[in-house]
């Protein structure tokens, strides 16, 4: 009897071993299930607020995005001082590169929760919060969008090819192909309309840290003139001032100031240390992005704007913008300047009377010399100004098919320049791109 | 049943002495030990020669026996060590110390779930000395198995001391999901790896909580049969570990201590000196066309050098008085009902680079106790507890010393005049000096082992046990950058004020397996063996941290203390894996023997319905020297031929991995986000492997044995991480595609040369011959491999995983001092236009395809010298640096020093020179990825040597000692690269990269074993 009892007792612990179902049922404390985590207007948000951190990430807004049209300008160089920027610098990228490599997964990454909040079937309650999101939505994907087909693109190197366009978020299609220059931009300007469309400016809540009815607006000024669609150009800038939502602050100012349209926050517990903008601007140990004596050279005596620079103890220029340790300055995507100056280069472009005091406002305020006449070349010496080393040089000079000239000893591209439709302009679609989506081209070049 | 027999044959000895006892005799007393350890040898056969009669030694290793005058010589013999003719003379006290029997098939071969006697294993196991794994100088028992063991590849990803070791089993059987072994340490499956948030400055491996000095027996099993037990977990191998226990007999208490020296096992690349560096930037300027000439240059230019410093920073990063000190004690004893073992053990390593240590201490318990006839139950316990001061390593960080060393240039004085670290390096990198004394890369680790088995036997055959294994680990992790200078300064306009990040990671795993085993005997020719295991595993993760910058003043470390917290986490996960396994051992004729398995397993890291696998097993082996028909053969010992195939699984990737995610891990501006986290994969199941192995275990001339193995593992279903089109937003999907083979042999064979009492020589050697081929790939929608590519290697069809592929450099334009690249890729045409060259297949990948030890022992009068050579080749290492280092001019003045062979470069028309023309911030390209990084990998290395003496039994008697040694033995003594460009230690991690780690150690060491 007492023999069957312990082996009834073993049999007991054997079964209670065999534990309930869910023993091999993982935990997930950081994640959720995508099904079913889609249901509210809160989750969509949820989802932009995921997009907004990963374009604020080092390897598009927050840092590399922003150098790359820098140090391929004559505004600024690389001195290598880390080892970072040396190849975009040069002009000088291969397809395996990290550059090309990173800043392409990193702005697919930020489409890919955006196609989730545009494509959701979520409908609007009636008060337009899940419409004013999707617009939000619309906005940075076009914003995206247009950056790719910038970086990408052919334009500057002769070609006609754009990049893919994704529409929805894992649609089955994995070897989506490159779309032409038009359909890209296209893409572009559907999204900014099709946000202008959604979003009830009345729900607007006056944070700059987030995209709004007049970012989108103030992204349509910018979008029309790399299409030269000045009118829409015009009316869009026009529809951003008269809006009187904004005015000029400080050549520099701090951030969320009356100048701000969209700009990228940071916290103290969120922010990108060694790997910001600051860390590569100024003389930390990285320091790799200082500025070249002819950008400093472009201003007046008198402009504001000149006490933008300092030397640093290596005697290296700097710029002053980017400057806060704690790596708190927002990143600026769009401000009101940049809005002035679309303006007035859309009334240039229109012969439009009031083009020169468009283009004077900047330098009045700055106390600057005011232009003589308003021309194309003044234009793009004005935005070189006031938006130096905030990105947008050498997409300036593309737009108008300028050359890159060599300004400064310290530049490592070649003495004799590149010019444009040369293919290093264009940067090369990333290898482990073309490795695993067969219908994607290779660049001319690479 | 080795030991019944002994008793019996004993017992029969004693009767047969009973019946010749003469009436002139005399007593011999004495002492058996074993030579290897000391140890005392209980029921060793002690027999005159010519004679029947005789003894066994009892359990302190004592005999006494009554040997008749006409008795000359005793023989001593034990099963596994060699037998012994001692003459007797005049003598009546005679110790005698036994060596292994290395010329034997080992008795039994260690499963973890019971012995085995090795004649009926089926599987491929190899059981290591004591010898090779107690006291060696290292901090992670791991690194002895390199050398020892067929088939059994160790490659260093740190010489950190504590750090973890990449250990391949017969080749890579998986591409993305693990190659690790399994480690079980008395019964319970181990935690190995690390366990830490980061593995930024290096790593602790959790292995090193483990002192070797507490282990008995250290086995490696590696084909299918052997490791079915362990199901997917085991299907890398499996190392089993058992440790010490208590004996019966009274208390043995053994001490020992070693003590000695640590330096850095090859010198490391040689880098530019200031004359030389400073003449190459005059150079390198005039080249660019700044200056017309050299004088020009000088002129109006300044280098910065001071003309008199000279600074060879590998003298500077290094700790020249680095020493390794180890103590252990140790008490074991019992009665029959009870007995235990009990050790305390210390040991402190320092790295060769500055500020690098490592302390380890560690206890253990080990009880067993028998209830009445049926039941018995015994507990293990081994806690530990371990101190890793590291470095940053594995990148070009400024603070890396290994880096600091490449990047800083001989021109930058160390120290300032008055003994102060320099801190205005001409680099970026900073002054390892100051580093090393300020900031901290630190990891304390607690580790609990605790092992509980209770066995109870129902019936004479059949017999439940039950093991419950839990392991405990705790890992606090600070990484701390002092405020002053390094990277918790920034700029003196902004500094950052120090910065500091701590983690705590706690690991907490349990294995609970319950055991039936049944016995039965249809006749004597027919015998069976049934067992059914039921095993649950379960590991729950928790890691908390914090940290942030800005602190008000010097030596505060702590996240309490700084001005901004910038980040705090918190997350959990778990693992859990589920088993029931049938295993059928068939015996025929007891030189026939059958095993076959079959395991039903289930892993949490698959969706529901993928979760479940089901594997097997079957080997067969048979002893063909117990034949009758070949009892004539009077040079031939038992020698078996064996053979297994089996199928496992591998379900080594990461948690949760099934399943597609929105995580939550962002937040943008103080607001928490959700990004798509993975793609998710519902199919996603197990990776299978089919292995096959054939060997032939051979014994012959009584002096030499050897096996000759041939493996073959087939990994279909690989559980790989298929490039997606970035667009997806998305890099990668896990997916259970493509198909890999090992395949090859392995060798090894053991002779005693020399076997008499006093003089002893074995030689003892491995070789491994192995085949790794990529036999089946995804396709893309057109048809075309995905290759998985890195920047210099490629996973593709018909070629071993991580196969080279790169542009070939094909040297210098002797006209133009340009670097050239062959068009193709392979030879013929060149281009000096970088991008114009092709990428093809070098040739090789990071795995060695032969390599293999030789180890001798000599033994004469207890003095005794053994050594270990290891060799590998097959493999090539890249470079991953030289893109700095060896840039020719490119970042030479603004980053990074070069290596002194660039100083041999084109000068003028007609130079045929390994390096191209030097010029200030080129864009030649000539340090892009290339073959030119490439290097040969092969080596040779004298692992262990070690020197000593047992002192005399006889001798130690007096002074109430047992046993005493004494011994000398170094570590990695001599190395040769087979390629002179391969200045780096050849023993590179598993991915081949050359990545700036910590360089592995010689160490040198004298110790003292005592016995009471």
């Amino acid at each position: 009897m007492k023999k069957y009892n312990i082996q009834f007792v073993l049999l007991i612990m054997l079964l209670a071993t065999a534990c309930s179902s869910d023993f091999l049922e993982p935990t997930l404390s950081t994640a959720k299930d995508v099904k079913g985590s889609v249901a509210s207007a809160g989750d969509l948000n949820s989802l932009l607020v995921g997009a907004l951190d990963v374009l604020n990430g080092t390897t598009y807004y927050g840092r590399d995005f922003v150098v790359y049209n820098e140090v391929r300008s004559d505004n600024a160089y690389s001195n290598g001082n880390s080892g970072r920027y040396v190849g975009p610098a040069q002009f000088f990228l291969n397809p395996t590169d990290a550059y090309p490599t990173s800043t392409w997964n990193t702005m697919y990454q930020v489409i890919a929760p955006l196609n989730i909040i545009i494509n959701s079937s979520l409908e609007d309650a009636g008060d337009g919060a899940v419409n004013y999101i999707k617009g939000q939505a619309y906005t940075i994907r076009a914003l995206v969008l247009m950056d790719l087909t910038r970086l990408y693109g052919q334009h500057a190197s002769g070609g006609t090819l754009g990049v893919p366009i994704v529409l929805e978020f894992n649609d089955g299609n994995i070897y989506p192909e490159r779309a032409t220059l038009a359909e890209c931009w296209a893409q572009v300007g559907a999204d900014l309309e099709k946000a202008v469309a959604l979003m009830n400016p009345a729900l607007n809540d006056g944070s700059v840290n987030k995209v709004n009815s007049w970012t989108t607006k103030a992204l349509q000024s910018r979008y029309y003139l790399y299409t030269q669609e000045w009118a829409k150009a015009r009316d869009a800038a026009k529809a951003v001032i008269d809006g009187g939502n904004y005015s000029l602050a400080s050549p520099w100012s701090a951030n969320n100031s009356t100048d701000a349209i969209l700009e990228l926050a940071y916290t103290p517990a969120d922010n990108l240390g060694n790997t910001s903008l600051q860390f590569i601007y100024q003389a930390t140990v990285y320091g790799d992005v200082p500025v070249t004596q002819d950008l400093v050279d472009q201003y007046d005596a008198n402009d504001q704007r000149k006490d933008l620079f300092y030397t640093d103890t290596e005697g290296e220029t700097r710029t002053k913008k980017y400057p806060s340790s704690d790596y708190l300055d927002a990143v600026r995507i769009i401000r009101y300047a940049e809005v002035l100056l679309n303006y007035a280069e859309a009334l240039t472009q229109l012969s439009d009377a009031n083009a020169l005091a468009a283009l004077n406002v900047i330098p009045n305020q700055r106390g600057a010399n005011v232009y003589g006449s308003a021309t194309i070349n003044n234009v793009l010496l004005e935005r070189r100004k006031e938006l130096a080393m905030e990105g947008h040089r050498f997409y300036d000079l593309m737009r108008y098919e300028r050359d890159i000239v060599k300004v400064d000893p310290n530049q490592s591209f070649p003495d004799e320049g590149i010019p444009f439709g040369d293919y290093r302009l264009t940067f090369p679609i990333p290898a482990q791109e073309l490795l695993s989506n067969p219908k994607c081209a290779q660049n001319t070049g690479y | 049943m080795s030991k019944i027999l002994l008793k019996l044959s004993s017992v029969l000895l004693l009767l047969i002495t009973a019946n010749f006892t003469y009436a002139q005799e005399r007593i011999v007393s004495g002492k058996v030990t074993s030579a290897e350890d000391g140890g005392a040898l209980p029921g060793v056969n002690v027999v005159i020669k010519g004679s029947a009669q005789g003894t066994v030694t009892d359990t302190d290793g004592t005999y006494k026996l009554t040997v008749p005058t006409q008795g000359s010589s005793l023989t001593f013999s034990f099963i596994g060590f060699q037998a012994t003719e001692v003459v007797i003379g005049d003598r009546t006290v005679i110790d005698v110390s036994l060596s292994a029997d290395v010329t034997q098939l080992s008795e039994v071969v260690v499963t973890g779930y019971g012995q085995r006697s090795a004649n009926s294993f089926t599987g491929s196991a190899v059981t290591m000395d004591k010898s090779k794994f107690q006291n060696i100088p290292v901090t992670n028992l791991e690194q002895s198995l390199q050398g020892n063991v067929a088939g059994l590849q160790l490659s260093t990803s740190s010489g950190t001391p504590g750090s973890s070791q990449e250990i391949r089993i017969r080749g890579l059987s998986s591409i993305n999901a693990s190659n690790e072994p399994l480690f079980v340490i008395d019964g319970i499956p181990m935690v190995t790896g690390s366990n830490q948030q980061t593995t930024v400055s290096g790593n602790l491996g959790v292995l090193s909580a483990i002192n070797a000095n507490d282990i008995e027996s250290l086995t490696v099993l590696k084909d299918a049969g052997a490791t079915a037990l362990y199901g997917a977990r085991g299907s890398n191998g499996v190392i089993i570990i058992t440790t010490k226990k208590g004996m019966e007999g009274k208390p043995v208490i053994d001490f020992s201590v070693q003590y000695g020296s640590v330096d850095r096992a090859i010198a490391g690349p040689k880098m530019l000196n200031a004359a030389q560096w400073d003449e190459l930037y005059y150079e390198s300027l005039v080249n660019r066309g700044y200056y017309t000439d050299i004088a020009d240059a000088r002129a109006n230019d300044d280098s910065g050098w001071d003309g008199v410093t000279d600074t060879d920073w590998r003298d500077v990063v290094k700790n020249s008085n680095a020493i390794t000190q180890s103590y252990d004690l140790s008490i074991r004893g019992g009665n029959e009902k009870s007995n235990y073992y009990v050790s305390f053990g210390y040991m402190q390593q320092e790295g060769v680079n500055i500020g690098s240590n490592y302390e380890r201490i560690s206890g253990k318990v080990a009880f067993s106790q028998k209830v009445g006839k049926k039941f018995s139950i015994s507990n293990t316990l081994t806690p530990s507890y371990v101190s890793q001061l590291g470095q940053l390593e594995g990148s070009a960080y400024f603070s890396n010393p290994d880096a600091a060393y490449l990047f800083t240039w001989s021109t930058d004085k160390p120290t300032n005049a008055d003994g102060t670290p320099n801190l205005n390096l001409g680099t970026s990198t900073y002054n390892p000096l100051y580093i090393s004394q300020h900031d901290i890369y630190q990891r304390l680790q607690t580790r609990v082992l605790n092992a509980t088995t209770a066995t109870y036997d129902i019936t004479d055959k059949l017999k439940f046990s039950s093991m419950f294994g839990a392991d405990y680990l705790s890992t606090e992790g600070l990484t701390f950058n002092n405020k002053n200078y390094g990277d918790g300064f920034n700029s003196p306009n902004d500094p950052l004020n120090g910065s500091t990040a701590m983690y705590v990671t706690r690991n907490f795993n349990y294995d609970f397996k319950n055991m039936l085993d049944y016995s039965y005997s249809i006749n004597e020719n027919h015998k069976l063996d049934f067992k059914i295991v039921y095993e649950a595993q379960k590991n729950f993760n928790k890691i908390t941290g914090s940290g942030g910058q800005g602190f008000a003043a010097d030596d505060l470390y702590y996240t309490n203390s700084v001005g901004t917290v910038n980040f705090g986490t918190g997350a959990i996960s778990d693992w859990s894996i589920n088993s029931i396994l049938g295993l059928v051992n068939y015996t025929f004729k007891g030189n026939v023997f059958v095993d076959a398995t079959v395991r039903r397993e289930g892993n949490s890291r698959f969706s529901q319905g993928n979760r479940w696998g089901t594997f097997y097993s079957f080997g067969t082996s048979w002893v063909f020297s117990d034949e009758k028909f070949m009892s004539g053969i009077q040079w031939l010992n038992t020698s078996k031929i064996r053979a297994s195939i089996g199928k496992t699984g591998n379900a080594g990737i990461g948690l949760n991995e099934y399943q597609a995610t929105l995580s939550y891990g962002n937040s943008y501006n103080g607001e928490a986000g959700a990004t798509p986290g993975q793609l998710g994969n519902q199919n996603l199941s197990w990776e299978n492997q089919v292995a096959y192995n054939v060997a032939i275990d051979f014994g012959i001339f009584k002096k030499i044995t050897g096996t000759v193995e041939y493996f073959n593992r087939r990994t279909y279903d690989l559980l790989l991480n298929v490039p997606l089109s970035g667009t997806t937003g998305f890099t990668t999907q896990r997916q259970n595609l493509g198909e890999m083979v090992n395949k090859g042999f392995e060798f090894s064979l053991n002779t005693d040369l020399i076997s008499t009492e006093n003089f002893r020589w074995n030689v003892g050697m491995n070789f491994t011959m192995l085949d790794n081929e990529v036999t089946d790939l995804p396709v893309d929608g057109e048809g075309n491999e995905i290759g998985i590519t890195t920047s210099t290697t490629i996973i593709t069809k018909g070629q071993p995983a991580n196969a080279y592929k790169m542009r070939k450099w094909a040297g210098v334009d002797q006209q133009t001092g340009s670097p050239l690249w062959y068009n193709n890729g392979m030879d013929g045409e060149t281009t000096s236009t970088y991008s114009a060259a092709e990428l093809a297949l070098q040739g090789g990948s990071p795995l060695p395809t032969k390599f293999g030890g030789i180890n001798t022992r000599i033994e004469f009068k207890g003095i005794y010298l053994s050594g270990n050579l290891y060799a590998s080749y097959g493999n090539k290492a890249y470079d991953t640096w030289a893109a700095y280092t060896q840039s020719d001019g490119r970042f030479t003045f603004n980053v990074a020093n070069g290596y002194a062979r660039q100083y041999e470069r084109w000068q003028k028309p007609g130079d045929i020179s390994p390096n191209p023309k030097n010029v200030f911030g080129n864009t030649s390209s000539s340090g892009s990825n290339s073959t030119r990084r490439l290097y040969d990998a092969g080596f040779l290395r004298l692992r262990n040597v070690n020197v000593g003496y047992n002192f005399p039994a006889s001798l130690l008697s007096k002074i109430k000692i047992s046993t005493a040694s004494i011994y000398l033995m170094g570590t990695n003594l001599w190395t040769k690269t087979k390629d002179p460009l391969m200045e780096f230690d050849p023993e590179v991690q598993a991915s081949g990269a050359l990545s700036l780690n910590a360089p592995p150690l010689k160490t040198m060491v004298m110790g003292v074993k005592i016995g009471f």
